[in-house]
């Protein structure tokens, strides 16, 4: 190997989630919008907050309910979620649409609501952490986040528990490693990962998929 | 299933967290309320000529603009220092001014210029854009090494030196180097790290007129210590007066024990606009301004005997501290550092001098582990190259210099006293769980394909829960370091504990219940706890050095103690009985030798409807309260394991396993210890593998986002062989010694002693932290050359 290969492997290594992450978490109508733009989520939000332009209303079903609300032209979904329809379980953790916690469903589609416009989302059905079960009768998936430990301060769980759903849905068998691989995308600074892999095999178990 | 301790119990604080109900400063709003947004400075040491904020205090939407000369203006002050240290020469610590926005002055790359305040972030941000400010650049001071005689940065900090400081006998110390048989000497850097809780800090001050008081959510780890500060020292208003919350806070590790200029600034300004005031960072803002973690550089020299035994041990450290003092920065590589540098060695003769330096980078304070982990890291380097040098294996080495198990209590000669510890047994385990004597297998098996295989050790000790607070005041703490519990029995026997110490990850809602449950015989379900407000909380000192148990566990044994004697008075009224004649278990009031019982729930009942009560010698009521001050500091100690393989052709380093043997005296609850031990070990492995704050020479920060600063993911990680030993802690109750640092203390050695051992069939004995790819890769390309030269 050279030393411009290795360099590249180095940069690739560091920086993988520029290729990993938007690949596993970007919805295509994303990565268009992004490559036709050529810029980084961080520079959408940062337009957000500098740009005044209103595009008016807009409705997203968001866990079964319609949520009709003024919105920008760059306001970002995780706003939206977290702001206009006042769902703050989705949780905004960096502003580069790399730690994973604001991801929620598009669609069925897992999705880095910080990396999204909410007018990109118009019509879809949302569906955040507070829409897949409640403390009375938790999804398979949180159950089983809380029987194996796989949280500490909870900040990075809602997002860590809407990539693992759609993760073991798309892959029932997943390996260790193939848990590890899918999850590369969120963050979680208090658990060291080991109690999140074996909750997200426990909740594919359950979860009977 | 017992609930009570040792019992796996699930936590309790899951569910609202799972379901996204955890409330998080920046989840709560209210009406009315403005959003801040902070001018930072972009250079790294500036005068500061001018600042015109004309233009954005016109801009729409924006209620207020304020500098630094407002602050001052209104006579508010900064966050003080909470340790200082006396110099060698017998001068204090140079304690220059921290103002929250800047005077005249800006020291680092984030430093906070000016604030704006509007109607909406967006409108906050834009008129940001518009302040003008002039700064005269001034040269950035950057490199530790020639800090001391780079730019002045603060005029009360000659040589930009905050102290320089001693610890140990440096007369023997260097008479044992001068007749050792073997000096080893080692250089090793601990790099920068930002610590990086996912939740970034955030605050929502509000001001009622009408009270003349302040409410402040914020980002704490400990909210009554913030209120102290903020009210005593930097606002100078009657401390009850303000309001400290810290609601659910996601991880701190350190970062969020220190008051910031954000919060207060947002609590001044919150009365002089009348209105409520957010202000959330965003993850460069945390990069820029958090407090950062570790930043050392130790010269070592180990003095070993004709038979490999150590005589003498000698530690000279440069740190740097930053643009300003931190809160607790002075005691982290002092008292937190210098104290531990016997490990679990004994060392008849050691001699450290540290020098705390300024520079133009963000302030550095604790971050998990806090001084441990850079003594641990210098010391198990340096044991790992004397082994080397003297041809033993490593395990050997260390067995031979461990502190025997019956010279307990043992005094180190760096100023602690080790209550009890075993360090074999801990050592043979972990060999043991990771299969250490068929490694040389594994490692031809690797090389077959192609692969470098290590192992690497590290056996190391911390000093938890800091105490007494006597002891801590002689050494230069500003605080005291006890905790406060307190115990209120309903009518119908349900509890709520109110602790001073502050859960954010740790699981205190489980594991104090489960004391509870344990001491009263009460369902888990029952029992509830309150904390972070001081409004509702005693006095305590938070959470942080991994006291929460071993100090505020303590305590609340001790309320517990008092509302069992004072239930064994009501029962034996009750039963007519004599109080020495009361036995109390699981939950029941016996009376020795008859039938007689009274449940807990009877007694609470009774405590709060008098009517047959012994009014005469007792209060009615049932709610206790204690403060505890330990008498000394806890001393967990551990051995970790770690084997990694190194790809040649790319540098990459992969953990391949981990063992690790804690001794944490008793378990409460072994799955959250267990968590905690996950988490430390993997900010370990991201410190010596992924993780670097790097400031080019101009002061800039290269690393401020998360995709510079490489944080540790799932993919980067193994899952780790946990175990433990007991020595139970001998001064508390509970005989518990502390979790949460361990595994960020033990593991950055454990690894880069594996990659070097990795790599020694190539001649290969020195590697710096972070063992990143492309250092590795440039490793071997360099022995290559070399070998073939
Ligand atoms: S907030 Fe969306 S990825 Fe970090
Ligand atoms: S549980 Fe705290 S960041 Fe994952």
């Amino acid at each position: 190997m050279t030393l411009g290969q290795v360099l590249l492997y180095f940069m690739l290594y560091t920086y993988r989630l520029i290729t990993v992450n938007l690949s596993n978490f970007l919805t295509g109508i994303q990565k268009q919008y992004l490559q036709s733009l050529n810029r980084s989520s961080n520079d959408l939000r940062h337009e957000c907050s500098i740009g005044e332009g209103n595009m008016g209303e807009i409705s997203l079903n968001i866990n079964g309910k319609v949520q009709t609300h003024d919105v920008g032209d760059n306001t970002l979904l995780v706003d939206f979620i977290r702001e206009s329809a006042g769902l703050t379980g989705t949780h905004v953790g960096c502003d580069t649409s790399q730690c994973g916690a604001c991801v929620v469903h598009v669609d069925g589609v897992s999705v880095k609501s910080c990396a999204m416009l909410a007018a990109q989302a118009a019509g879809s059905d949302v569906i955040t952490i507070e829409g897949i079960g409640t403390s009375d009768s938790l999804h398979p998936m949180q159950e089983a986040f809380q029987e194996n430990h796989g949280l500490q301060c909870g900040f990075c769980t809602p997002g860590m528990v809407m990539s693992a759903i759609e993760l073991v849905s798309k892959n029932k068998n997943a390996s260790e490693k193939e848990i590890r691989d899918g999850l590369e995308g969120n963050i979680c600074r208090c658990t060291g990962y080991h109690n999140i892999v074996k909750s997200v095999k426990a909740g594919a178990e359950k979860m009977g998929v | 299933m017992s609930e009570g301790i040792g019992a796996s119990v699930l936590r309790k604080e899951d569910k609202k967290f799972l379901t996204g109900k955890g409330r998080y400063t920046d989840d709560i709003n209210r009406s009315g309320q403005t959003h801040a947004y902070f001018v930072r400075s972009d250079v790294a040491h500036a005068n500061i000529k001018s600042i015109d904020t004309k233009a954005a205090s016109a801009a729409s939407g924006v209620v207020a603009v304020y500098t630094g000369e407002d602050v001052a203006a209104d006579g508010i002050g900064g966050p003080i220092c909470g340790w200082v240290v006396p110099c060698r020469d017998g001068s204090p610590t140079k304690e220059p001014p921290h103002p929250i926005l800047a005077n005249g002055k800006v020291r680092y790359v984030g430093d906070h210029v000016a604030v704006v305040i509007a109607e909406t972030l967006a409108q906050a941000k834009s008129a940001a854009e518009l302040v003008e400010v002039e700064f005269e650049e001034l040269p950035a001071v950057v490199d530790l090494e020639s800090a001391s005689s780079s730019a002045e940065i603060h005029k009360e900090v000659p040589d930009n030196c905050y102290f320089d400081w001693e610890l140990g006998d440096e007369a023997s110390t260097d008479k044992a180097l001068e007749s050792a048989s073997r000096v080893v000497k080692l250089q090793v850097k601990n790099n920068r790290l930002v610590p990086n809780a996912m939740e970034p800090r955030a605050a929502l001050a509000e001001y009622d007129d009408v009270s003349e008081s302040y409410t402040l959510h914020t980002t704490s780890q400990n909210p009554q210590l913030t209120r102290l500060v903020i009210a005593a020292f930097m606002f100078q208003i009657p401390e009850s007066k303000l309001r400290v919350v810290a609601p659910d806070v996601g991880g701190g590790f350190g970062s969020k024990i220190y008051v910031y200029a954000e919060e207060a600034v947002c609590t001044w300004a919150s009365k002089k606009i009348n209105r409520p005031i957010k202000w959330t960072a965003d993850r460069t803002q945390a990069f820029l301004s958090d407090a950062h973690g570790r930043d050392h550089i130790n010269n070592v020299q180990l003095a070993l005997d004709d038979n490999n035994k150590i005589i003498g041990l000698r530690v000279d450290t440069i740190c740097n501290l930053g643009s300003y003092l931190s809160a607790f920065a002075v005691s982290v590589p002092t008292y937190l550092h210098g104290t531990l540098l016997s490990g679990v060695y004994d060392i008849p003769a050691i001699y450290t001098n540290v020098k705390g330096m300024a520079t133009t980078t963000a302030p550095v304070d604790a971050y998990r582990g806090a001084g441990r982990p850079e003594a641990t890291y210098l010391l198990e380097r340096t044991m790992d190259a004397a082994a080397r040098e003297v041809g033993m294996d490593p395990t050997e080495f260390r067995r031979l210099n461990f502190i025997p198990k019956d010279a307990f209590p043992y005094q180190t000669q760096v100023a602690l006293q080790y209550d009890t510890g075993d360090y074999e047994p801990q050592l043979d385990q972990a060999m043991e769980m990771i299969d250490y004597k068929n490694f040389e297998n594994r490692r031809s098996e690797a090389a077959k394909r192609g692969m470098y295989r290590g192992i690497g050790v590290s056996t190391y000790i911390e000093a938890c829960g800091i105490a007494p607070s006597a002891v801590a005041g002689a050494l230069g703490s500003r605080v005291g370091l006890y905790e406060s519990a307190s115990v209120r029995v309903d009518p119908t026997g349900t509890i709520t504990v109110f602790t001073g110490a502050h859960s954010h990850g740790q699981g205190h809602a489980t594991t104090f219940a489960q004391i509870v449950s344990e001491k009263l015989g009460v369902p888990l379900a029952n029992v509830d706890l309150i904390h972070g407000d001081s409004e509702k909380n005693s006095f305590g000192m938070g959470t942080y050095g991994s006291r929460s148990l071993a100090v505020g566990g303590a305590a609340l044994v001790k309320a517990l103690d008092k509302v069992i004697e004072k239930s064994k008075k009501i029962a034996a009224h009750l039963m007519e009985a004599s109080v020495e004649d009361v036995e109390f278990n699981e939950g029941k009031f016996a009376i020795a030798g008859t039938d007689k019982e009274k449940a807990f729930g009877e007694i609470a009942l009774a405590a709060y409807v008098p009517h047959n009560y012994p009014h005469e010698t007792l209060e009615p009521g049932l709610e206790e309260s204690a403060f505890y001050d330990p008498l000394n500091f806890t001393y967990p100690s551990g051995a970790h394991i770690a084997e990694v393989e190194v790809d040649p052709a790319t540098g990459v380093v992969e953990v391949v396993d981990w063992a690790a043997c804690d001794d944490f005296g008793n378990l409460i609850n072994p799955m959250i210890v267990e968590g905690q031990v996950h988490g430390g070990i993997a900010q370990g492995i991201g410190q010596a593998l992924l993780e670097n704050a790097h400031y080019d020479e101009n002061g800039q920060l290269l690393t401020a986002s998360y995709m510079d600063y490489c944080m540790p993911r799932a993919d980067d990680l193994p899952s780790f062989k946990v175990g433990y030993t007991n020595t139970p802690c001998t001064h508390n109750d509970l005989g518990v010694k502390g979790c949460g640092e361990a595994g960020a203390i033990a593991s950055p050695p454990a690894i880069i002693n594996a990659v070097i051992d990795a790599l020694s069939p190539l001649g290969i004995t020195d590697m710096s932290m972070p063992a990143t790819p492309l250092k590795v890769w440039k490793a071997i390309q360099d022995s290559q050359s070399v070998a073939a030269e």
